[in-house]
């Protein structure tokens, strides 16, 4: 019997060795273990063995039946690492298949613009307001030092709305409505559309405006220097140069023209079209709140002071992107939206 | 205002560098748009002299000449022009040359007898449009010397931008006041010399203000025995430079001291006024007069005339009458020079819509105080270019003469404001400098009474502007203010926003900006969302066929798609924020957010293409709403849609029971408007709705402890029935242990009868305290399910 058993170990194990797959294992699993098994069938014969002999026998079977169950492990280890073998040799993908991409939406350029000078401004301190585009004469024109019958009133030409209002012709009235409302010190910007009886390729009756505006005791023609160029360098260029000369606005006096050195010739001038030859590129107009805005709000222009700006949102994206046609923001072609 | 710097010299000294002149412009606030250079075109054509003449050989009225040009022998050169004869300076083009029209000039044989160029004349040389003969220079012509350099048409022209509040800079001398401020030279002026003869110009004319709040000042001269014709080359080719075109010698004149001085100026014929008496006066009943340019103006009562009798000459300021128009019969003129107020012809020449250079520089103001000046430069220029004499005495009714007030000026402001020292001898130094006369005032302030020209300067912060001008903008100092630390804050409806487009930007829609206008058709289609009343009309819209303000984005998302649809895209998913406009006996304006989902589903790469359904759509906007923490509150409801939308395929968006907004297929009638097909939804929110809603701060939930058990459950229900009302009975049945429900399938067909179809939804049992018994659950769907079939005629499948 002894021998018998040893007979199975041997052959169990032998068969194991050659065997190549799961399913054969399985096989030799089933004849040799199973219920019909070869081992079975020797415990079957266990009765004939002599209690004394039983013990070891006994042992001798568990320890074969282990020894069985090991060399299964083993072989199906082995099975199962040539299996993944066989799999990893034999898989193969088109990698150069285009990915399957749930499409990207794109944020509208204008929008980018905006939310990077709004980003700007808020972090220099600026709160966000908004205010009516259908205005009246009196916010749009009147309090902000435009009087009736004044050739600066032709600076903006009007869409008149009936009722006796107008479509706002920029975003300064924002500027009359929160004063109106609060108190100095205020930080605010004006974000929004604004329109123009104009159209062509470098007008639109549309467009966008970001207004800004800072009151409190002791503002300076420095401090508005020192605002709007630490803004123009974060938007452009640490270190681009930048200057203001005068100009005219009703509501602003002192005033002044912002421009930055033109980063397609490097200031160099020349034959560059981006700053017609001059080095320098107008960004935004600005100046220290005239006192008649001040007394129209109930000011007092002896107690306060302010200086306020104006940026041109389509202008900047115009000149960020080199855009030449402003007629193309509103025209809503993918192919223009995607690449942005 | 086009500058030429050649006529600007006359006055100041510039230097040669062109670029730095526009410098100094520019940064005194003279904005250069543009730089010129101008020659007329003309290259190579020279002063030459015919030193000799003879008959063509071979030709009826062509002569060869012999034209000293300057350099080597003399040339033959072919002339057919009657006037040609020795001894006369002409304008020679030479083999090279070329002319205004292009033409390049050569050597050519002309019937037989070489010729080495051309003799031009007026028109030959772009002076003209038409000339007889050739160009007869003066005998002092220098022989060889450049034609457009000799003749003045060679100069740099400088476009400026003037600002509407620098009337003062609306003239060649106004300007060169500027260049001598801002870079210290001294300027050049002189009165004008007037040579007086004959009878005094008050015994022939007379003139009365009746408002004198509209015309402070009219003076006026007499000129006897003029003859009008054309202006002389140097005249023609100055008001060309500054953009004018020549008319006669009479007009050039005025125009020319206009250009010159910044005073518009009028001649009238003297011997075309009814009456001698020129009156400045209301239209009152007069309601019409005919002007120069032969057009009938009607007038207002309000217009400001010049008259004499019943007899309007000018709407004064804008332009003058036919009737008294100086022609070539002209021979005694009455020259006008006055001060009309601004407003007043601003008013009519913009009901009129008729702009002139003349009110141009009246609604910005001309300096009153030098209208004699004025008058009296164009008098002795007339008597140069047309003859004439002139009589004796200015007529001049001044009744609008004020008492100059002095502005005060305090130095310590001017630092103040300008947040760097400047020295009160500066501040002194700088308003001196512009011409203003500086007092003592109290308080070490400065009383200043600026110059009349410029009538800009009123208050004390228009000196301080000038100050800072002077000063230099650069030499300001720059830096930040000092002010507690804040952080700036977005609004709510901003923010807000910022997430939907993110959102929408995950989702593959691209955000668009629409123009604000639309046609009353449009409209009409699409009234909006949450408004009411009619659409805003504009007064003055860009487009005729776009009289209104949208009232609904709708419009601009539609536009959108068409125009992608017909460029051929493939996926058509756009969406915009932005503002509609209507008006309730109000004008109202709210924030919406619309957008269209068409074409194709909005993926790359391969696989198959599929159009859009309804729940493609609808799921874009619930994960808006999730975003916005408010998808829970979102019902879809079919009553109540527009017309425009098709009725079985749109829903109204409600928020806590209130319409928010529109998910939907156009109609197909609304279709075929739109000329649009295909698969399509369009949606459109209320935003500032969305913005109001209170939405509790977020909280964390517990995780759960205890698992949960799902059951599948199928029913049978009528085709038309909505799947929705399941699963909100299913979630109200017992919130406690039902979790979660879903539709995850819907069937029609076998072995569903006809006019059926099966739905199957997912139900998630859970209980916070236990894990849920299969016994349970199985009670628990069998009561649900007795609940349904009480609640809705449904059976189980
Ligand atoms: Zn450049």
């Amino acid at each position: 019997m002894k021998e018998d058993l040893e007979n199975i170990r041997a052959a169990a194990l032998r068969d194991l060795e050659t065997a190549e797959t799961e399913s054969a294992i399985e096989e030799i699993r089933v004849r040799y273990l199973g219920r019909k098994g070869e081992l079975t069938a020797v415990l079957r014969g266990m009765g004939k063995v002599s209690p004394e002999e039983r013990p070891a026998m006994g042992a001798l079977v568990n320890r074969i039946k282990q020894e069985v169950e090991g060399g299964i492990g083993t072989s199906l280890d082995r099975a199962r690492a040539a299996e993944r073998s066989r799999r990893v040799a034999s898989e193969r993908i088109d990698v150069t298949v285009p990915g399957r991409r749930p499409q990207l939406g794109r944020i509208h350029p204008l929008t980018q613009i905006t939310n990077e000078l709004v980003g700007v401004f808020v972090g220099l301190g600026f709160s966000v307001a908004e205010g009516p585009e259908v205005e009246d004469d009196y916010h749009n024109f009147e309090a902000l030092n435009f009087p009736a019958d004044h050739p600066a009133r032709d600076m903006q030409d009007t869409l008149f709305v009936e009722g006796g209002r107008v479509m706002r012709t920029h975003t300064s009235p924002v500027q009359i409505r929160v004063m109106e409302e609060r108190k100095p010190p205020l930080q605010v910007i004006a974000t929004g559309a604004t329109y123009r009886h104009d159209s062509d390729a470098t007008h639109s009756p549309m467009f966008h405006q970001i207004e800004g505006f800072m009151v409190d005791q002791g503002i300076t023609f420095a401090d508005l220097k020192g605002v709007l160029t630490r803004a123009v360098r974060e938007l452009f260029a640490a270190d681009c140069p930048v200057r203001l000369r005068p100009s005219f606005f009703p509501f602003t006096e002192p005033s002044a023209e912002l421009d930055i050195g033109c980063f397609a010739c490097g200031a160099a001038g020349g034959a560059c079209r981006m700053c017609k030859g001059t080095g320098w590129i107008e960004v935004l107009g600005s100046g220290m709140i005239d006192p008649n805005v001040f007394e129209a709000v109930g000011y007092d222009p002896e107690q306060v002071s302010g200086f306020a700006f104006g940026i041109g949102v389509e202008r900047i994206a115009m000149l960020k992107y080199e855009i030449d046609d402003i007629r193309l923001f509103f025209g809503n072609d993918l192919r223009f939206l995607e690449q942005f | 205002m086009k500058l030429p710097l050649g006529w600007l010299a006359e006055f100041v000294d510039i230097g040669a560098d062109t670029a730095a002149l526009c410098e100094v412009l520019t940064m005194g606030g003279l904005e250069v748009d543009a730089v010129e250079e101008r020659s007329q075109g003309l290259a190579g054509v020279v002063v030459g002299k015919i030193v000799a003449i003879e008959p063509h050989p071979n030709g009826d009225r062509l002569q060869v000449c012999r034209v000293d040009a300057g350099a080597g022998d003399p040339l033959s050169v072919v002339c057919g022009a009657a006037n040609a004869r020795r001894g006369l300076r002409v304008a020679f083009a030479r083999d090279g040359a070329t002319l205004p029209n292009g033409a390049r000039i050569g050597t050519t044989e002309v019937r037989g007898v070489s010729s080495a160029g051309m003799l031009c004349s007026e028109a030959e040389l772009g002076l003209a449009d038409q000339s007889d003969g050739i160009l007869e220079l003066p005998g002092k012509a220098p022989i060889g010397k450049d034609v457009s350099e000799y003749l003045g048409a060679r100069d740099t022209i400088v476009e400026l931008s003037i600002t509407p509040n620098r009337g003062d800079c609306l003239s060649i001398l106004g300007l060169a006041r500027e260049v001598a401020l801002l870079t210290g030279v001294r300027l050049r002026t002189h009165r004008p010399k007037v040579k007086e003869k004959g009878a005094a110009a008050a015994a022939e004319v007379s003139v009365r203000i009746d408002e004198a709040g509209a015309c402070r000042r009219y003076a006026a001269r007499v000129i006897r025995g003029v003859a009008v014709g054309a202006s002389p080359m140097w005249v023609r080719l100055r008001l060309e430079a500054a953009g004018m075109r020549s008319v006669n010698n009479i007009v050039d004149a005025t125009n020319y001291v206009m250009l010159e001085r910044g005073q518009p100026l009028h001649a009238f014929d003297l011997a075309k006024l009814q009456q001698r008496e020129i009156v400045v006066r209301r239209a009152g009943s007069t309601d019409a007069m005919q002007t120069l340019d032969g057009m009938v103006r009607a007038l207002v009562s309000d217009d400001l005339l010049i008259t004499t009798g019943d007899e309007a000459l000018a709407i004064a300021g804008v332009m003058g009458g036919a009737d008294s128009e100086v022609t070539d019969a002209t021979t005694d003129l009455l020259l006008e020079s006055a001060w009309f107020d601004p407003s007043s012809v601003r008013q009519t020449s913009k009901r009129l819509d008729l702009k002139s250079e003349a009110a141009y520089r009246f609604e910005r103001s001309v300096d009153v105080e030098g209208v004699v000046d004025a008058l009296d430069a164009v008098a002795a220029l007339i008597a140069t270019l047309a003859g004439g004499e002139i009589a004796p005495g200015v007529v001049d009714c001044y009744p609008g003469r004020r008492e100059a007030e002095p502005i005060t000026l305090r130095p310590e402001r001017v630092s103040a404001l300008l947040g760097t020292e400047i020295a009160r001898s500066e501040v002194r130094r700088s308003v001196k400098a512009l011409g203003a006369k500086v007092e003592k005032a109290d308080g070490g302030a400065l009383a200043v009474y600026p110059p009349t020209f410029r009538s800009d300067l009123v208050r004390e912060i228009d000196l301080i502007e000038e100050v800072a001008r002077v000063h230099g903008y650069g030499e300001i100092p720059t830096r930040m203010p000092v002010k507690q630390i804040a952080s700036g804050e977005v609004p709510l409806r901003m923010q807000l926003a910022q997430r939907i487009r993110t959102v929408l930007q995950g989702l593959g829609f691209s955000e668009l900006v629409g123009l604000a206008f639309a046609s009353e058709q449009r409209n009409q289609l699409f009234p909006g969302t949450n408004t009411t009343g009619r659409g805003t009309r504009l007064l003055n819209p860009i487009a005729s066929d776009e009289p209104e303000l949208r009232r609904s984005l709708l419009t601009s998302v539609v536009a959108m798609w068409r125009l992608n649809r017909n460029q051929g895209a493939g996926a058509i998913a756009g969406y915009s924020i932005g503002k509609v406009y209507w008006h309730d006996g109000e004008s109202r304006e709210g924030w919406r957010v619309a957008g269209v989902l068409a074409g194709q589903m909005p993926t790359l790469g391969l696989g198959t293409r599929r159009p859009p359904d309804f729940g493609d759509a609808k799921g874009v906007l619930e994960q808006v709403f999730e975003e916005l923490h408010v998808v829970d509150r979102i019902s879809w409801v079919t009553e109540s849609t527009l017309d425009s939308f098709h009725p079985g395929k749109t829903a109204c968006v409600h928020i806590d029971g209130r319409p928010v907004g529109i998910l939907g297929a156009l109609h197909p009638e609304a279709e075929v408007t739109l000329d649009l097909d295909g698969a399509h939804w369009l949606f459109e929110i209320d935003l500032d709705a969305v913005v109001k809603l209170e939405v509790p701060p977020l909280r964390y939930a517990g995780l759960p402890r205890y698992p949960s058990v799902v059951r599948d459950l199928a029913l049978v229900v009528d085709g038309d029935f909505h799947s929705g009302e399941i699963s909100r009975f299913v979630c109200n049945w017992n919130p406690d242990l039902v979790e979660d429900v879903y539709l995850f399938d819907e069937y029609v067909g076998s072995p569903i009868a006809p006019g059926q179809k099966s739905l199957a939804y997912s139900i998630a049992f859970r209980a916070v305290d236990r894990t849920l018994t299969d016994e349970e659950v199985n009670g628990l769907q069998e009561q649900l399910m007795a609940a349904l079939e009480q609640e809705y005629s449904v059976k189980q499948r």
